[in-house]
């Protein structure tokens, strides 16, 4: 499970834009075996930014269940037998244990994927180069683009407003977090 | 315990197996196909299906390591002295910075703390980073690299060692304190050998990532005389448009590096994990 961690993103990217060709990608392939016509789905403006988002899940799916692991790992096991002596089933842990215990790592894994989310670069460069049209250009591509083309002030404004997003969103979304959490 | 699991009925099984099945093949198809592809030849690339190649084109690994006058090799030597060093950087300075994070209770550890989580979530900006970087001319050198990772790995590695410290005894630093112990010392002979497995942690995952860091070498590391791996795979996507069997066998060589890190780190990232990630 931990390996799509240790192919770069780059190469990820790359493998997963010819597994997701139209006409020969192995997604469509497959997909016609069963009859259903596949999308194209770096070609689609609508569905594009949906395709690298599913690729970033495939490759983030590693890290968090580390985290989770580690998160479940470390709950008491008194409270499991509490619940046996109470006669609860496998839903009821689940439900009472192991989501709410787990919260630490739940906050670990939702403000890193937040944060990784909006400055996301690499997908975006190798799968869809911000195409088609501007449907998945990010604020870092975006970024990127106007370094490239030597316009290092509008650049660097870039990063200012990218700055300020994250601000905004990630440490109110923090606080939160951390608020609602349950100790042990 | 076991009473329990009996009481696991049918359908549940069905559904466990089904949903095992179906990782494997969402998490391992990807992998067999770069490596099928990558000993194809040309033609056979370019059908992209997942068949076994009618022979094998090791010829292939050979031709990218010669592309561009051996510029994976240069690559490799490159990305290896940038890990490396950053690496050992982090592992020293993120333990005396989280050692010191933990224990104190002050106003500054209050500031320490907001700066660290603010490394955690803001991006780098690019223009004045290469700014300084010109100013104290580490830009486009290696070492100017290397002080670029570690300030960006710096954050997450604090955190990760500040929650390790939490589970290690204040007990043990009175006694040796009593004992005459100086503080270097204290660390370093008493402290740092205690936080083994955090370290194992942190030495995967910041390796793995700045191995495969693509970002920053592009922004702050250009010219062809300083290009890293991942640098290479990004101009050869450019040079050999189309030609997927190159494409794959230059993702093979690689992730070679990091695979054996990890098989070598294996259990002990999770146990890491468990000391660090979740106390914090």
């Amino acid at each position: 499970m931990y390996f799509p961690n240790l192919v770069s993103t780059l190469a990820v990217g790359l493998t997963f834009k010819s597994l997701m060709h139209p006409s020969q990608g192995l997604i469509n392939t497959v997909l016609n075996f069963f009859d259903i016509v596949g999308p194209d789905w770096l070609g689609n403006a609508d569905l594009a930014i949906f395709s690298v988002a599913l690729v970033d899940v495939w490759k983030g799916v590693g890290v968090a269940t580390v985290i989770y692991i580690a998160g479940i790992l470390s709950i008491p096991s008194e409270y499991n037998e509490a619940l046996l002596v109470d006669g609860g089933n496998a839903w009821h842990k689940f439900r009472y244990i192991t989501i709410p215990l787990s919260r630490g790592s739940m906050n670990s894994v939702i403000i890193l994927s937040f944060i990784g989310g909006l400055r996301s670069f690499d997908l975006i460069m190798t799968m869809t180069k911000g195409g088609p049209g501007f449907s998945t250009s990010l604020i870092s591509y975006t970024i990127y683009v106007l370094y490239a083309n030597s316009l290092y002030g509008l650049s660097t404004a870039g990063n200012v407003i990218l700055f300020i997003i994250i601000g905004i969103l990630a440490f109110p979304l923090y606080k939160y977090l951390t608020k609602t959490e349950v100790h042990l | 315990m076991k009473n329990y699991r009996r009481k696991r009925n049918m359908p549940m099984y069905i559904v466990q197996v089904f949903s095992v099945f179906l990782s494997i093949v969402i998490f391992c198809v990807p992998f067999y196909f770069i490596i099928v592809n990558s000993l194809k030849n040309h033609a056979e690339a370019g059908l992209m299906s997942i068949s076994a190649p009618d022979n094998l084109n090791l010829i292939n690994y050979m031709e990218v390591i010669k592309a561009e006058d051996y510029a994976v090799l240069r690559g490799f030597r490159n990305s290896t002295v940038i890990t490396l060093f950053s690496v050992c950087i982090l592992a020293v300075v993120c333990s005396m910075l989280g050692y010191i994070m933990q224990r104190r209770n002050d106003k500054v550890t209050g500031a320490l703390n907001f700066f660290v989580l603010t490394g955690l979530m803001i991006p780098p900006a690019i223009v004045p980073t290469i700014w300084i970087m010109q100013g104290v001319h580490v830009f486009k050198t290696l070492h100017g690299m290397i002080l670029v990772e570690v300030a960006l790995h710096l954050s997450f590695c604090t955190i990760m060692y500040r929650g390790a410290m939490a589970s290690i005894p204040h007990e043990i630093d009175d006694a040796a304190i009593i004992d005459g112990c100086g503080s270097i010392r204290l660390f370093f002979s008493i402290i740092f050998p205690l936080l083994r497995s955090i370290t194992s942690t942190v030495i995967i995952i910041s390796s793995v990532g700045i191995f495969n860091d693509f970002v920053n070498p592009l922004f702050f590391l250009p010219g062809k005389e300083n290009v890293t791996v991942q640098t290479t795979l990004y101009q050869f996507t450019g040079m050999y448009f189309n030609q997927w069997h190159y494409l794959f066998a230059d993702v093979v060589i690689i992730t070679v590096p990091p695979f054996v890190l990890f098989l070598f780190f294996n259990k002990r990232i999770i146990s890491g994990m468990v000391a660090g990630a979740v106390k914090g």
